[in-house]
Formats: C-alpha cells, structure tokens, sequence
C-alpha cells in the first residue's frame, strides 16, 4: 500500500493554519478543559501543551480519571478546550467550525474505542467500507484497500458476519481495520484493550502496532496499562490533568520495568 | 449504494418488528381516512342515483312562492332584494310556447317548404335570470355567446335540440305562450285548472334570435329551449306560470332562518340534490366520520413518534459514531430522513390495502357514512382524495419519524458515544406532547367549525357549550401537566395494594414510574384521550338509542301500525277490527305542501283529546277543518308554536290554519318525523285525496293487549302482498333502536382500530422503557430475579397505567359526554340526554386495563430475554 497521505476536502475547509513544533503532526499549546457546571472543582487538563511527531505509535497513559479521555477526544477534534489550541497537521482545530471538524475527522483521523462502536445494523464488510463510502468512492468494495485490510487484519472470512456474531477481539480487529483503511493521518485509540482478555488485547495492540509499521500512520492511544505502554515510541504520562515532557520516554519499544519504574517515580 | 441508503435500509432491515409497527401505524391512519373519505363519496354518488336528481344548478336555496304568477315585468320581488340572508339570487321557470313558422310561400319546392312541416312543435321554455349560468352553474356555452341582457329577445339551445330542431346559431325562432290545462282540486272534485279571465290570455308571439349552444351538463342536458326571465316574462304575461328563484346565502346565513322569515309569502327548501348528506344531522354525522378518522391518523403519528423515540434510544450511540466517523449532521439528516420515506412509502402501500379491505368490509356489512342499511350501488375512488389524504398521512409519518432522530443529530458527539444516558434524561417526545395536549383544547372550536355547518339563532348557545368543553379539555390536560407528581402518585397507589402479591416487582415498578415521569404522562394521555373518545361517541350513540326509545313509546306505545296493499276503507275496516284493536285510522291521505300534511278524522282526534290535552274549542277548530296537528320534529324546524298561524299552498291559493297542538302521539309512520295533521274533511276539500282507500294503518290497542301476539294474527288475516308489513310498537322500537346501533357501527371500526394504535403506542412505550432500562434489569438478572419476574414487573407497570388511564378516561369522558350531548340536542333538536351511571365509569377503566395488559404482554415477554448479558455489552 502506498504511503499516500489522503489530502481530502478537509484540507481545503481549513479555517486556519499555524506552523506546529518541530514539524510536529499533532500539537497541544496550553490546552485547559473544564466541564461546564464544576467551577469549583480543578480542571480535567491544566496547561496541557504537547507536539506528536507523525509516522510514530504514540502512548498516553494515566491513571482513572487523570483526564486521558478528554485529552484524545481534543486531541482528535470531537471536543473543544475551555481554552488553549490544537493542532492537526497544521490545522487549528479549535478554530474551525463543526462541520469542518467532521470533514478533517472524516478524511484524517480514525478512531479504535474501547467498546469497539461497530454500527450493530452493517456487516463487518460494511463497517469496513464506511470510511470508504464517506471518502466519495461509491464501490468500496472494488477498491484495491478493502481487500489488502481486511487480509491484513485477517477479516476475510469474516466479512459478512454481524459485529453481534464476532469475538471481542475480531470486534476491535475490525474497529483498527476500519479506523486505518482511509489512510487517515492520524488513528486515536481509547483503552482499546479494556474490554479484552491478555491474549485478545497483545494481538489488539500488535495489530495497532501493523498499523504504524506497514501502514506508516501515526497511532495514539491512551490506557492505563503498562503492557500496552510497551509498544509505545513516545510515552507521556498525565497526572492530575498535567502533562511535563520531562516525565515523558522515548525511543520504543520501551521495557516494561521502565516503564513500572516511571509510574512508581510519579506516583501513579 | 451510498451511505444514506445503506443506513437507511439495514436500519430498516435490522428491527424488524419496529419497522412494521411504524409502518402499520401509518397505514392504519391512512387506510382509516381514506376507507371513510372513499365510502362517504359512494354513499353520497349512491344517494344521489337513488334519488334521480336532475340537477339544473347549484342554489343555496329554492324559493317558491304560494301564490302562481311572476311579479311585474319579472322584476325581482321587494323581500328577496332586501333580505340580509340572500347574497345574490335569481330567477327561473317553465313555461310551453308553440314555435311559429310562416306558412310556405305558394309555389315553393318541397324542400323549401320543409320548414312547413314544424308548425306547431310544441317547446318547453325555461326562463332564468342572469345570474343563472355565472353564480347558480346552470349551463355553459358551446358554441356562440350568452344573453346580451336579461330583456334580449335572444335563445340559447342545448346542442341536441337544437340539431333536433334543425336550427344553427343565428336563425330566428318565433314562439307563442301556451296556456296551461293541469288538474286540480276544487270543492273535493278533480277538475281542470284552465284559468280564466285577464291572467289566462296568452300573449302575442315574439321573435327571438339562437345566439348559443349549451353544452351538456345540468339545463343542457335537458329538453327545454333557455330565454331571457325578463324576455320570458313578455312573452308569458297573462299566463300563469310558477316561478322559483334560486338563491345564494350570504356568509353565515342559514336557510331555516329565512324561511321562518318568509313562511308567509313563500316556502323556501334546500334543492333536493342538494339535500343528499346535507341535512344538517347527516352533514354533522358524516363531519364527525372525517374528524374521528383523523385522530385516528394522528393516533398513527403518535405511535410512529413512539416507535422512533424507541429508536432514538436505540442509535442514539450509532449516531455519536457515524459523526465521529466523519458523517455530517446534514448526511446523518438525509439517511434519517430516506428511513423515514422509505416507511412512509411502506406504510402508505399497506395503507391502500387495508383501506382497500376496510372499504369492502364496510360495503359488505352495509355500513356507510350516512348510517347503516344503506348499500352502496356505485363503488369509484375519489382518485385525488385518495391520493391527498396519503400524501398528507406521508407527510405525517415523515414528521413524526423525523423529528426524534433530528433532534439526535444535535446531540454533541461525546453525550452520544456515551451511551445516550444524557440524551436520554429528557424525553425526546415532551415538547412535542405538550404542544399536542395545549394544543388540543385550541382545536376543539375549529373542529366543531368543521363538523357543524352554520345554526343561525342557535349558534352562540352551541358556541357556549363548545368553549366550556374546550374549557374542560383544557382543565384536564393543565392539571397533568401542572401537578407533575399526580400520575406517579397515582400510579404508585395502584402498585401499592399489588405489593402483597408481588412484593419486589410493584416496588420496581413503581420505581420505573417515578424515574421516567414525561414518558408515563405521555403514554397515560393517549391512552386516556383515545379511551375517553370511544366513550364519548358511544354516550352520545346511547343518548340518540335512549332518545327513539322514548319517542317510539311516546309515538308508538299501544299502537299497531299495518302497511298493506290498497284496501277500501271498509274492508281494511273489518280485516282489522279484532277484539283487541280500539280504533282504526287510515293515514294514507297525504300530499306534500312540501311538508307531508295528512288527514286524520275528527272523531279520531276527539278519542285521543285527553292524552294530547286538547280543548273543546280546539277540538271543534281541527272538526271544522281550520286548524293543524303539528309533529314536534316540524315545528322545532320552522320555528312554530302552538295557536300561531300556517300559510299552506292550495289549489284555491294560499289557505291559512291555525296550530290547535304540537306533539308526536299521532301519526308515527313509517318513520318521518316531519309532519302535519289536518282534518280528514278539510284535506279532501282542498287536494282532492280522502281515505276512502288506504295502505297504512294505524291501530289504537285496547289496554293490555299483547301487540306481539295481534301482529302474528293479523299476518294470518290480512292478504299477502309484497310490501305488507305489520309491525307492533315493539317490533318498531327494536327496529330503530338497531338501525340506530349499525349507524354508529361505522364509529366503532374507527374507534376500535385508533384504540389498536393507541395499544401500539404503549406497547411502544413499555419497549422504550424496557431498552432504557436494560443495564438496570441486567443487574436485577445477575442479583437473581427470574425472566419471569422481569415480565410480572412490566404486566405490573401495564396493569397500574392502564388502571390510571381509565380513570382519567372515564373522569374526561363524563363531562365532555354531556357537554356534546346538549351540543348535539341542540344543532339536532333531538331531546338527547346525558345521565351518569356506574357502567359508564366502569367500562372505559375496563377497556384501559385491557389495552394496557394486551400491549404489555409482548415486551413483558421479551424482557427477561433483553436483560441476559445486557452487563456485559454496555458499560
């Protein structure tokens, strides 16, 4: 498969533009995030500033309720910050409208959740196809990348099946396998192994790792759990809504005592 | 296939079962208008073949003075002119004219003298004012041009006379006026009615010019050459002719109004085609047909509404993702909307075949919009309603599936990926419901505008009695709405005696209840409304029963009424003399003045004097013959009472009679309430008809005697003939009392199938509430309650809202039954009463508990089966 980056309407239906860190595909500058009606709680993010190189598997991990979630979901534009900015390729995120959010979402980013979300009424090959149908090509199933992902994320007898039919882990299969078939810059991955046992999860987070290597997209993932973490390129880790590079590792795959020995350094 | 339409139809494809309930909702609301709009147009098309009108046009209004004659010159009369109830009107009468041709010069060809051979034809003429063709429709014009003016010696033609005639447009007819020689009655002796003196002098013959052809369609279509009135009125001066004049009401006038105003001098009536399903009981009956089937429609939209809220609860998740996935609102929008289209289509299709069942099922059983018993003789589709009512029942559908899952496309991304739990906390439907419930009593006046056509003098009494039961619809559905805590309360009070009998499902149900208040004030307020409608129409079915009771034993009680072939008085005299019988009458001495004036005997009269509390000196008016007996029926029409004077047309001229009573106790046959009484004597005198020989008879039973019995004797002593019949005051009573019944039959199909929907919506409903609630039930399934107790919990829930909903019903029906009741007595002048009974409490508690418990049992069924495992799917 070509390492086509898919520029699509999205990057014509940017509002703004902003050079980023370093070349950097993913920015956070400063970001703060409070939940209407919690004033006199802390904010979920604090300060949050972070640049995520492309091409890499990106891992950020926390503890419950340090505030990962709501990091990915600005981080990929399904929600907004109280007040900072992000970037996605150069594109101000929190300058844009929704619509032209959904029309980046739609071209540049692929999301795996942690319960799967498979549309429950489409085959598996429907699932597949959906990212395909909203890209404009009217026959996904002729097209050359239907064939190669479902091979590579091993759905070709699976293809008719109900999501209700399939395994936890042909289940998130399918979810990774939809969430790179458009050759999206970006895939964003929430705890996409908790749902599943250690066996499901490793071939869960191999196949996401497929998708970096062969595929060359950069994956974001956020969990709690270190075995995941090992994968990582990048780690960060986030505690009481804050993000320090300092506590960040690097150079992946990373030893699992390492990691255990960051968390046990800050405390989480 | 892209991605609206992938959506659109594996949503469909994927929950079976609530496609085809939505679907069916729509088609019942469909097929439930259209059966009624479709049998009402045959029933009225049937009428009309029936009764043969040929209608020469389309008057508010015939007015036909008493007395013959046209005024001066055929100028309009002083009164119509000046009447406030009369916005145009015009001119019109026959008349028969010899057609004129010179004799044949000597010497002509026989060709030439062709034209010889119609001397003499004899024409009828019909004279109509200017306004004939424009306001009233009575022609349209072919070929050439209408009258230049209404004194142009000018002649239109109907396109088959005129080739009949041989004449073309341009030729010249000469006509001359003939005197009429009819048959009338003076002194009780037929005679002939050649009038004599100065108004019987034909005048002289006058030329007049074809200038047009008619073209077919009301006087074309008939034999009759058209003139000019005023023309018409040269040419027949001198010769007595009977004018009518066509009339137009002005805005909110009502006819009955002006012919109480000009009883003196004229007798005014609806045209008889006019009249078919037009008589102000029949225009409401077949009113009130079209507004019950369309809250039947609506019932359909509710039911659809609840059926995608159901889904709502459902996608609402598959929403958040497909947006998260990149799908705009606007696409989300689209798959939506080709989802609700394609159901509307579905639902439309399967509409047209139930309409197409339920028109045959109501052909089949006799069953049309003016009452039972009335077979339809032409089955045609009103091809445009048809299609506008589906059209609008699409239009419906759309909305109702439309707006839930629009208001879901607004749902932030987030609040949908997290299971809807947020979308969920506020009901979807309220607003929607509190627009309906605030709404509703705002509707009631503008439904009743619809039903009943204007009621002059009565109409501020009926309009009162309108706004307190939009007063009291109003009551009802403020207090749901401003004592929010009621239903739940009352609910609760329900489940609270079933606790001894299923402790832990009453408490869980009665917890459902308090957690989803909008969605059980919803669900309880349908189901009341459709209870209570039923149960309205029915009171009102039972106040119209309960009124021919009374007046078939006032009319009727202790008579026998016998309709046979003719038979000389005196050997009907002593076929029907038996031991039993007190007195005999002949009432077949009848003619219509329009209203039926019969003849009955002084001495028969003098026999019931007491019970109709007649004096002396009334009784020795009617023997002279100077008096009227008037039915209760025809006097409320016309405004009259007793000792007030009735201008009658005669052969003589108009004859005056004074009313000597009013009361029904006379004359019950064989169903026409509308009636007078003259003296025997006296009816002989002036028309010419006597009871010397008669077909309908009415027995006066002697104290005790057992009707039943002398019916089956007199069957055995009376000569057979086709049409004989024998009928005792209790035969008669059952008789009208069940054609009363299978007139509303029509209101029960409706009724019942808009209380099929209003159990499809609960049933929708109780779904809903068992979708909302599967992590809790799965939880209650992983604590050890059994699939059964799921399902006893629900038939709990069902029990108590049906419980609920009937005494609500029943609480609405009771006001709003009386208050219609005294609106019908009123538009109809029928004494119709209201009066409360237990039953009437009872049975719409009955018939909510019923729907309740059948709507729940399905979901109570599935809902151990939903909960397994439902832990583990969601979070």
């Amino acid at each position: 498969m070509a390492d086509a980056t898919h520029h699509s309407s999205a990057s014509s239906s940017s509002s703004a533009r902003a050079p980023t860190s370093s070349g950097a595909l993913i920015e956070a500058r400063n970001v703060f995030r409070l939940y209407p009606g919690a004033r006199d709680t802390a904010p979920v993010l604090q300060d949050v500033s972070l640049a995520l190189p492309e091409g890499k598997f990106i891992v950020i991990m926390g503890p419950s309720g340090s505030g990962k979630s709501t990091l990915l979901h600005l981080l990929c534009g399904l929600d907004l910050p109280s007040s900072g900015q992000i970037f996605l390729a150069g594109q101000e995120l929190t300058a844009m409208d929704d619509e032209a959010r959904t029309q980046l979402r739609r071209a540049w980013v692929g999301f795996v959740f942690q319960f799967y979300n498979l549309v429950p009424n489409l085959t598996v090959g429907e699932n597949l196809a959906l990212p395909l149908l909203l890209q404009g090509i009217t026959d996904p199933r002729k097209d050359p990348r239907y064939e190669e992902i479902a091979r590579l994320f091993g759905l070709q007898d699976k293809l008719g099946r109900r999501p209700h039919e399939l395994s936890g882990g042909e289940m998130q299969r399918t979810s990774i396998a939809r969430a790179v078939i458009h050759q999206p810059r970006a895939v964003f991955a929430d705890e996409p192994t908790g749902n599943l046992s250690t066996k499901a999860g490793l071939e869960v987070m191999e196949h996401l790792k497929k998708a970096v290597d062969l595929l060359h997209r950069t994956v974001v993932l956020v969990t709690h759990n270190p075995r995941d973490a090992r994968f990582a390129d990048e780690l960060h880790f986030l505690k009481d809504g804050r993000i320090d590079p300092a506590w960040s590792l690097r150079g992946g795959p990373l030893d699992e005592h390492r990691i255990h020995a960051r968390l046990e350094e800050l405390g989480i | 296939m892209n991605i609206a339409s992938m959506l659109a139809w594996r949503s469909l494809a994927s929950r079976p079962a609530r496609s085809f309930t939505a679907a069916l909702g729509i088609a019942v609301g469909i097929a439930t208008v259209v059966s009624v709009q479709v049998v009402d147009h045959n029933t009225i098309l049937t009428q009309q073949l029936k009764s043969q009108v040929a209608v020469l046009g389309h008057p508010d209004v015939e007015i036909k003075p008493h007395a013959t004659g046209l005024p001066d010159g055929g100028a309009a009369p002083a009164e119509l002119a000046g009447d406030r109830d009369l916005a145009v009107f015009c001119g019109l009468f026959y008349g028969h004219a010899e057609r004129v041709v010179a004799a044949p010069p000597p010497g002509a060809t026989p060709a030439e003298s062709d034209g010889a051979e119609r001397h003499g034809v004899d024409l009828t003429t019909l004279a109509l004012g200017p306004l004939a063709a424009s306001a009233f429709g009575a022609y349209s014009i072919s070929e050439g041009r209408d009258f230049a003016a209404a004194d142009a010696r000018e002649l239109l033609l109907p396109e088959r006379l005129a080739a009949e005639l041989g004449l073309a447009i341009g030729d010249s007819v000469t006509l001359q006026s003939v005197v009429p020689v009819r048959e009338g009655c003076r002194d009780g002796k037929v005679v002939r009615l050649k009038p004599s003196g100065p108004q019987a002098t034909p005048g002289a013959p006058l030329a007049f010019t074809l200038v047009g052809l008619l073209g077919p369609g009301n006087v074309g279509s008939q034999p009759v050459a058209v003139l000019p009135f005023e023309s018409a009125a040269q040419l027949y001066a001198g010769v007595p002719v009977q004018p009518t004049w066509w009339g137009r009401l002005a805005d909110g006038a009502v006819w009955q109004d002006l012919a109480q105003r000009l009883k003196e001098r004229y007798v005014v009536e609806k045209p008889k085609g006019a009249m078919i399903g037009e008589r102000i009981d029949q225009k409401a009956f077949r009113k009130s047909l079209g507004i019950t089937s369309c809250l039947a429609l609506l019932l359909g939209l509710f039911v659809i509404y609840n059926a995608f809220s159901m889904a709502l609860v459902e996608r609402v998740r598959e929403i958040g993702l497909l947006r998260a996935l990149g799908l705009t609102r606007g696409e989300i929008a689209r798959a939506v909307l080709l989802e609700g289209l394609l159901l509307a289509i579905g639902g439309a299709l399967l509409g047209g075949m139930l309409s197409v069942a339920l028109v045959g099922l109501m052909n089949l059983l006799n069953i049309t919009t003016l009452g039972a018993n009335k077979p339809l003789q032409i089955l045609e589709v009103p091809w445009p309603t048809v299609l506008g009512v589906t059209a609008l029942g699409m239009l419906f559908a759309l909305f109702g599936m439309a707006s839930p899952l629009l208001r879901a496309r607004h749902l932030s991304v987030l609040e949908a990926l997290r299971a809807g739990r947020l979308a969920l906390r506020a009901d979807p439907g309220f607003s929607l419901r509190v627009g309906l419930l605030l709404g509703t009593p705002l509707m009631i006046p503008l439904v009743f505008a619809l039903v009943t056509p204007p009621l002059g003098e009565r109409q501020s009494q009926v309009q009162g009695l309108i706004l307190m039961l939009a007063g009291v619809v109003a009551a009802f559905f403020l207090l749901l709405l401003a004592v929010p805590g009621l239903i739940h309360r009352l609910v609760g009070a329900v489940l609270w005696p079933l606790r001894l009998a299923l402790p832990i499902e009453a408490r869980l149900a009665a917890a459902a209840v308090r957690g989803a208040r909008q969605r059980v004030l919803g669900t309880l307020t349908g189901l009341a409304v459709v209870v209570a409608a039923v149960f309205v129409v029915r009171a009102v079915n039972d106040g119209f029963l309960d009124e021919i009771d009374r007046f078939s034993q006032r009319a009727a009680g202790g008579r026998l009424f016998v309709r046979t072939r003719a038979l000389p008085r005196d050997e009907a005299l002593r076929l029907l003399s038996l031991p039993e019988v007190a007195r005999v009458d002949c009432l077949s001495a009848e003619v219509l003045v329009p209203f039926p004036l019969r003849g009955l005997r002084a001495a028969s009269l003098q026999a019931e004097a007491a019970r109709l509390r007649l004096s002396d000196a009334a009784l020795a008016d009617f023997a002279r013959g100077e008096s009227l007996l008037l039915s209760n029926f025809l006097a409320e029409q016309m405004g009259w009472r007793s000792g007030d004077l009735v201008t009658v047309p005669t052969f003589s001229g108009p004859q005056e009679f004074r009313i000597a009573a009013i009361s029904d106790e006379l004359g019950y046959w064989p169903d026409d309430r509308r009636f007078a009484l003259v003296e025997m004597g006296r009816l002989d005198e002036l028309f010419c008809v006597d009871d010397s020989q008669g077909r309908h008879f009415i027995l006066t039973l002697k104290p005790g005697s057992d009707g039943r019995a002398l019916e089956r004797e007199l069957a055995a002593r009376l000569p057979d003939s086709p049409d004989r019949q024998i009928r005792s005051a209790e035969t008669l009573t059952d008789f009208y009392l069940a054609d009363g019944r299978r007139d509303f039959y029509v209101f029960d199909v409706i009724l019942w199938s808009t209380a099929a929907l209003a159990a499809i919506g609960l049933l929708n409903s109780l779904t809903i509430a068992l979708l909302e609630r599967q992590r809790e039930i799965g939880l209650l399934r992983t604590l050890g309650l059994t699939a059964r107790q799921i399902g006893r919990m629900l038939m709990a829930e069902a029990l108590a809202l049906g419980v609920v909903g009937g005494v609500l019903a029943a609480l609405l029906a009771a006001p709003v039954s009386k208050l219609v009741l005294d609106a019908v007595r009123v538009i109809s002048r029928l004494d119709l009463r209201y009066w409360f009974t237990p039953a009437r409490f009872a049975a719409p508690l009955l018939a909510a508990i019923a729907i309740a418990l059948l709507a729940a049992w399905w979901p109570a069924r599935r809902g151990g089966r939903v909960a397994e495992g439902a832990l583990n799917r969601h979070e």
